[in-house]
């Protein structure tokens, strides 16, 4: 019989336990930016990948023209019936002015990825050197495990390859041979979606998700996955971009 | 009893007001959903004729042709004429109506509310936003009368703006100007439509049988 005391105690070790392990897990930006301004520098160097490969998504800019998602399909042959980004839709019937929201959507190359953990294969891991979760499509069994462990629902599983497939910032198709950006962001004609890279103090993405002025935030930043696509707004005119 | 009498009345009630609400309200062509150069833009007649009251001769056919999607083959109907104030930048300025360089999902519905539209562009007959009443030019028995539901096999914009402007004028139509091949002669030559020496098709009133009528 565990008494109430007994319990307490042994709930306390539980927390610092996870406290522990999460504490020392790796760092990088996280959707708490008051956490970043306490140690910039700091944090700078601990960026654990070179280059840092991360997304920022103007939200408001997107209109749902479905030109990345054209280009991502082409670029990685994605079947019809899964998809590697897509664009959610928001109606709000009672808003001021635009009742219309449009969010892409792509995985999130979290720095705590669930679907590696849930990986009973080691089939889907985290790159070193860029920090984009990519798949070793020869090792995957298709069990969806990882399927079900993401939060963000950015995974499906391709018959023809008999494997998961997801988004991997065009890592095998395009950026490894040599190419900047991925078919989305090339594709996107208002410019919504920037591609940088988080380890260069020089890059658009690391200077508007390190500043303070404007909104940015992560997707469900409760699971504590640390995204690398961040979300902001922008007011720049769309004619402005070069 | 006194129930019966408290639900017709309610029943009056929301009869008349839906009548009255639909007298104020204009008949409109539907939505135009624009699929070039980016799926899709939406354009709601309902919004900018009933709700904003704003008449059909502002925008036919100075800054939209009256024939539906015909000006997305333009080359330049794109943000950067918009937000230079043509075609719905005219009025979409931030002066007039909201910015064309903000609310971008206001107008823009993307690949999925193009899917969930109907797609077909809904325009409803000539017949249900036209005159009801032949229009009447001149007075006395000499009064001419020009009729919409003969014209209706005639395309709106065959018309209008580019030989009658939407709203009712007189203006300087005469029969002079009508045989030089102005107005009415534009078609009225004996080679499109009959000639405008046959006087009494549009000047009943001087014509024998209702002269008799008149009379009697």
């Amino acid at each position: 019989m565990i008494t109430r005391m007994e319990r307490r105690e042994f709930l306390k070790l539980g927390l610092t336990i996870t406290g522990v392990s999460v504490g020392g897990g790796f760092l990088s930006v996280v959707s708490n930016f008051k956490k970043v301004f306490a140690s910039t520098e700091e944090y700078r160097k601990k960026y654990p990948y070179k280059p840092h490969y991360t997304m920022l998504i103007r939200q408001n800019r997107c209109i749902d023209c479905g030109e990345c998602m054209k280009a991502c399909v082409k670029t990685n042959n994605v079947p019809g019936y899964g998809y590697r980004t897509t664009i959610l839709e928001r109606y709000e019937k009672n808003a001021i002015g635009s009742k219309r929201e449009f969010i892409p959507m792509l995985c999130m190359q979290c720095n705590n990825p669930p679907c590696v953990r849930a990986c009973p294969v080691e089939a889907t891991y985290k790159d070193k050197k860029t920090g984009i979760v990519r798949m070793h499509y020869e090792k995957c069994i298709g069990c969806k495990t990882c399927m079900e462990a993401c939060p963000y629902d950015a995974r499906y599983f391709n018959d023809e390859r008999h494997a998961i497939d997801k988004c991997d910032f065009c890592f095998d198709t395009r950026l490894s041979k040599g190419m900047k950006l991925p078919a989305c962001a090339e594709a996107c004609p208002t410019k919504a979606r920037v591609f940088g890279d988080l380890s260069n103090p020089n890059d658009e993405v690391f200077r508007i998700v390190h500043q303070m002025q404007k909104a940015v935030w992560v997707l469900r930043p409760e699971v504590g996955t640390k995204p690398n696509v961040f979300y902001t707004t922008s007011d720049r005119e769309v004619s402005d971009e070069k | 009893m006194k129930n019966k009498v408290i639900f017709m009345s309610f029943g009056i009630l929301i009869f008349f007001s839906a009548f009255t609400y639909a007298a104020g309200r204009k008949i409109v062509p539907g939505d135009i959903i624009f699929t070039a150069p980016v799926k899709s833009v939406i354009f709601s007649h309902e919004v900018h004729v009933n709700k904003e009251h704003i008449d059909c001769n502002i925008c036919h056919s100075t800054i939209f042709d009256t024939k539906a999607l015909n000006l997305q083959k333009n080359k330049n109907f794109n943000m950067k004429s918009l937000c230079k104030g043509r075609y719905c930048g005219v009025c979409h300025n931030g002066e007039i109506a909201f910015s064309v360089k903000t609310q971008c999902a206001r107008c823009h519905i993307g690949v999925r509310g193009f899917e969930r539209s109907d797609r077909a562009v809904k325009i409803p007959r000539m017949s249900s936003f036209m005159p009801k009443n032949a229009l009447k030019f001149g007075t006395g028995n000499f009064e001419a009368v020009f009729s919409h539901k003969k014209h209706i096999g005639v395309h709106c914009n065959n018309c209008h703006t580019k030989i009658f402007p939407f709203k009712y004028t007189v203006g300087s139509i005469t029969m002079n100007a009508i045989k030089n091949g102005q107005y009415c002669g534009k078609c009225h030559n004996g080679k499109i439509a009959f000639s405008a020496i046959n006087c009494l098709i549009c000047h009943n009133k001087l014509s024998k049988k209702n002269r008799h009528t008149a009379k009697d």
